[in-house]
């Protein structure tokens, strides 16, 4: 092998067999493993062991950001820099400032959801070595895999490969770096 | 499923003479208090039946609602509201203290032809009367013909007998969801908003309907959370079942303020001189706190607490929510009805009463012993609908 | 047991039709974009939509020169074809967000195959609605005096005004939900890289796609921020069309001036936008072939849903017509008898209460619910009806205001005309691109409702039948 080993992926061919192949994954105490599906399979978080992603924590601190900002804007403009009397209303009218501070609190919040969710999965990502397989272009299409990578500490080449084998997949590849 | 096994436990019948005990010692002491104070007295009432007879009523209409969206919480709940809606006729006779009173309660009903101008066919006590009659009993007939159809299919044999029962009432929960909400409209413009002869909003019908479709989520909540860990319910109602009426009781809240702010708003917007009285009264002489309360308490808190995935699947924390947020719609009520001037009067400062609150247990005392008694009646999951399985499982799930 | 399953199934009836698997649920729609010829209608009507466009440039630039006097809008009457097509474009703009985010929520698998083109349908119709107001300040360039930054001038924006609200609202509502759409399409853009043979388009579709692997991690992420989404996109949307009637119900104006307003404007948008959902994906599934995966009950569905929206619309001009009777109010009344019997303009609200309050009616009924005909017709009878709503709210109540001597009548201009017919051929541009270059229904949505998506003996089997029911 002259090119550095990513890992080993192997890949299935049903939603059920990629879901209990990466529970004996998970019992056989690798780490560092993922799974590829062309759509969010539920029981695949359990089955890898995958955390509650501090996502939604995240989005909570930025919708609360916006609401702080409008607050602040409106605030600001009608009793300090400009405070000016229209309609006949105090400068502070709060129930008049409640359409634009709450616009900003889910602005703010979709923003966190949006760049927040492609920041932790680390997208955009040009280059992947998972793409290296040939037959993974069939990840997004129809087909499923499962890959542990070589950086996991309980990996061995041969070992690993042979653990692989006998989870019944269609076919084990070798990820080249 | 066996038919036996599925009657409410036996503690629904202790809750049942508790709450006719209760009931009944309240009544008699808002009866000595309406002897001295009428005026108080029937308010009073009129403020317990608003919120017990919406509870009723609002069992009827999500009777009717869930037949049209379907879905695993309305299989659930399905016995605890209709056992809800057949007490339409029993909230009548709760109604006849206000009939009976109509003078004392409602400004319009002694003023004259010339102040009411053509309105006057509208607002006066004969009409009045008979719109109510007219109310009951579109419910009772709604009521009534749901609630039959259910109990036919408890008696069914086969899967295609209990689809036939099921499809009947879906059909004819359609047409009946639009009559419903007219007259739930009319109703509480009628009992409600003429506490003010001259006020008018055109979102109160709306204000009314969601209104009293929270209570009943948050009755349904507290009484299943009671339930479920007793038999029978207790190998039915599953943590996703409350997560899904938990969703619903959060868009309700959030409907509610959405409605609430909406007129607040464009009355405040537009600053008429007919308009704004009835908002003033409720923003001096310490009903402004009353309101800050309500925005605290009925939106902000339980709105942040039931964003949360796991508060809504914990059924005690959920029910303390559905329980805290039932005493908020009390205040609700008494927000709408309270600061209104008494007949006559100009004016009123913050004066409640212990009435405000004698009468509302009474009334509720009263109508939850009719209510236990009418669900200790059937079983308390159709058992026989084609989704019933399907809806157990849904609630286990994850 | 199995006669059970029969029953569930009539109720609920599956959601995809017809033997699919992953790869030809990914293969046929797809397709659609990357490996069938174009379809010779496909030019004809793009071409017709562009020209319908030129329409619109051109009186974009006379009004540019000379100005927004080439409009009918004159005192009493300042706000109308602008106003009007601005709020029936929104309206129609808000239900795809809507219809997205709110079924989602709701757990509704129906929604997955039109989701996609009506969040498309959103965008297209955002960008009509925004040239309206945006012309109607008269000096376009300087929009951005609307936006609050430190200036020059020392002066900062009233955000007490709805106009202000609308500002933010319709900026908010455009951005987010073009974050929600794009979001989307991320999984189904990399289908689509993977799939496509043109370097060029691979390039694209790579680039577009970002990256995306289909890693479980990434998915739960992903999960978290669309659901996130669609749960903040449903408020959101409530919010825009409520201020956009709050442009109206916050003045004094009799007929304006209603607490109602708001929920009453959002019943709207939903009705007119399944409207042209209908409109859209009925052609649609006949030209690509996609009734496997838009089917009669995805149809049905949409029609009981327009019923529904419907009657809460004519539930609005119930109350306003009640109240305006038992208000008691010379103002109130006369502007409900002005509307409707004494007044120029009464055969715009009888027609008005024809298109969305009497054709709907059909749909009550079955025979007319599955008839995609039907369906069809009464979809453009409601957009149509819907535009006449705020020709009735906006000219009607205007042209008869507190003081009889500004009494006036309005009526259109040429360039009223063909700037809102080009605005339809831009939006009919804008789709026509859509469906050529984009997959038109949610792949990897559409994977998931086949049977072979759900895990099996595992502890919590899945039922398929009746998944509906228990959403």
């Amino acid at each position: 092998m002259d090119k550095k080993l990513y890992g080993l992926m192997a890949e299935f061919d049903t939603t059920t067999e990629v879901v209990k192949a990466a529970e004996q994954v998970r019992d056989a105490g690798y780490k560092k493993t993922d799974a590829f599906s062309p759509f969010p399979i539920h029981e695949m978080d359990e089955a890898l062991g995958i955390k509650r992603s501090i996502l939604s924590f995240l989005i909570f601190g930025g919708g609360i950001t916006g609401l702080l900002t409008g607050l602040a804007l409106v605030f600001w403009t009608h009793t300090i820099e400009y405070p000016i009397m229209v309609a006949g209303r105090p400068h502070f009218s709060f129930p008049a400032f409640i359409p634009p501070i709450y616009e900003l609190t889910i602005l703010f919040s979709a923003f966190t959801a949006v760049f927040g969710m492609l920041l932790l999965n680390g997208l955009p990502q040009p280059y992947h070595p998972v793409f290296n397989v040939p037959r993974f272009n069939l990840a997004m299409r129809e087909k499923f895999f499962l890959l542990i990578e070589s950086a996991d500490e309980k990996f061995d080449y041969e070992e690993t490969k042979k653990f692989m084998e006998s989870l019944n997949p269609q076919e084990v590849h070798d990820v080249e770096e | 499923m066996t038919k036996d096994s599925l009657y409410a436990p036996a503690e629904v019948s202790r809750w049942q003479s508790l709450a006719l005990g209760i009931g009944a010692v309240f009544t008699i002491a808002c009866l000595i208090g309406g002897y001295f104070n009428p005026e108080q007295g029937l308010r009073s009432w009129l403020l317990g039946f608003t919120y017990w007879g919406g509870i009723s009523i609002g069992s009827l209409g999500i009777l009717i609602l869930q037949y049209l969206t379907g879905g695993a919480w309305g299989v659930v709940i399905r016995r605890i509201v209709e056992a809800g809606s057949r007490t339409i006729w029993f909230v009548a006779l709760l109604f006849l203290p206000i009939i009976a009173g109509i003078v004392k309660i409602y400004p319009w009903a002694s003023a004259s032809k010339a102040e009411l101008g053509h309105r006057f066919i509208y607002l006066n006590p004969m009409s009045f009367g008979v719109r109510a009659v007219i109310y009951f009993a579109i419910w009772f007939v709604m009521a009534y013909l749901l609630n039959k159809w259910s109990a036919q299919q408890d008696e069914s044999t086969n899967p295609e007998e209990a689809a036939g029962f099921l499809g009947k009432a879906t059909a004819f929960s359609g047409p009946t969801m639009v009559i419903f909400a007219l007259v739930v409209t009319f109703a509480s413009i009628d009992w409600v908003m003429t506490l003010d002869k001259n006020w008018y909003s055109t979102i109160w019908g709306l204000l009314y309907l969601i209104g009293w479709a929270l209570s009943t989520f948050s009755f349904i909540i507290a009484l299943l959370a009671n339930l479920m860990d007793k038999a029978p319910l207790n190998r039915i109602i599953g943590k996703k079942h409350f997560h899904d009426i938990g969703k619903l009781m959060l868009a309700l809240v959030m409907v509610w303020t959405y409605f609430n702010l909406s007129q607040f708003l464009i009355i405040y917007s537009g600053n008429l001189p007919e308009e704004t009285p009835w908002y003033l009264n409720r923003m001096r002489n310490g009903w402004q706190y009353v309101g800050l309360l309500l925005i605290v308490f009925h939106f902000a808190v339980p709105y942040l607490l039931l964003l949360s995935r796991d508060i809504k699947r914990n059924a005690k924390w959920l029910s303390t929510i559905a329980i805290f947020i039932l005493v908020m719609r009390l205040i609700d009520m008494y927000y709408h009805i309270g600061p209104q001037p008494f007949v006559g009067q100009a004016q009123t400062g913050f004066n409640p009463s212990w009435m405000d609150l004698a009468a509302p247990i009474a009334v509720g005392g009263l109508w939850l012993w009719y209510f236990f008694n009418e669900l200790k009646k059937r079983p308390l999951i159709p058992h026989q609908d084609p989704f019933v399985e399907n809806a157990i499982k849904h609630g286990q799930g994850h | 047991m199995h006669d059970l399953k029969e029953v569930q199934k009539k109720i609920y009836p599956p959601m995809v039709e017809g033997k699919h698997t992953f790869a030809t649920v990914s293969d046929e729609i797809g397709d659609i974009t990357l490996k069938k010829k174009t379809p010779f209608h496909w030019f004809i009507g793009f071409g017709i939509a562009f020209l319908i466009a030129q329409a619109l440039l051109m009186t974009i630039t006379y009004l540019l020169a000379k100005g927004i006097g080439i409009w009918g809008n004159n005192q009493p009457i300042g706000w109308a074809f602008d106003i009007i097509n601005f709020v029936w474009w929104i309206g129609i703009g808000h239900a795809g967000t809507l219809i997205s985010a709110i079924l989602l929520l709701l757990n509704q698998k129906w929604r997955t195959s039109i989701n996609r083109f009506a969040e498309a349908m959103t965008l297209f119709a955002v960008a009509c609605a925004g040239m309206f107001p945006l012309l109607h300040t008269g000096r376009p360039w300087l929009a951005y005096w609307m936006l609050p930054y430190p200036n020059v001038m020392g002066m900062w924006q009233n955000f007490r005004s709805p106009l202000m609200w609308d500002v933010f609202a319709v900026s908010t509502y455009a951005t987010v939900s073009a974050l929600f759409w794009y979001v989307g399409l991320i999984p189904d853009l990399a289908t689509l890289r993977d799939r496509a043979k043109n370097p060029f388009f691979k390039f694209v579709y790579g680039l577009l796609s970002m990256g995306w692997r289909g890693s479980a991690r990434h998915w739960h992420r992903y999960e978290i921020a669309y659901l996130i989404l669609a749960g903040l996109s449903t408020p959101l949307v409530l919010s825009v069309h409520s201020i956009v009637s709050f442009d109206f119900s916050v003045s004094q104006l009799p007929g304006w001036h209603a607490t109602i307003f708001p929920p009453y404007f959002v019943a709207g948008a939903i009705f007119a936008g399944f409207a042209m959902v209908l409109i859209l994906c009925i052609p649609l599934r006949h030209w690509y072939k996609m009734q496997d995966f838009i089917t009669k009950t995805h149809l049905i569905y949409m029609g009981k849903v327009m019923l529904a929206t419907g009657l809460i619309v004519v539930y609005g001009y119930f109350m306003e017509a009640f109240f305006g009777w038992y208000s008691e109010n010379q103002y109130e009344s006369y502007m409900i008898q002005n509307r409707i019997w004494t007044g120029p303009y009464w055969f715009m609200y009888w027609l008005l209460i024809f298109c969305n309050g009497i054709s709907i009616q059909f749909l009550w009924f079955k025979r007319f619910r599955e008839s995609e005909f039907w369906l069809f017709v009464i979809s453009v009878i409601v957009s149509v009806g819907m535009w006449l709503e705020r020709f009735v709210i906006i000219v009607t109540s205007l042209h008869r205001d507190f003081l009889p001597a500004n009494w006036a009548m309005y009526s259109p201009t040429m360039f009223d005309w063909s700037m809102f017919l080009g605005t339809i051929g831009f939006f009919f541009t804008l789709i026509y691109l859509f469906v050529r270059f984009l997959p038109i229904i949610s792949i990897f949505e559409v994977r998931t409702l086949l049977p072979d998506a759900h895990v099996e003996d595992h502890g919590h089997a899945h039922e398929h039948v009746g998944d509906e029911a228990t959403a």
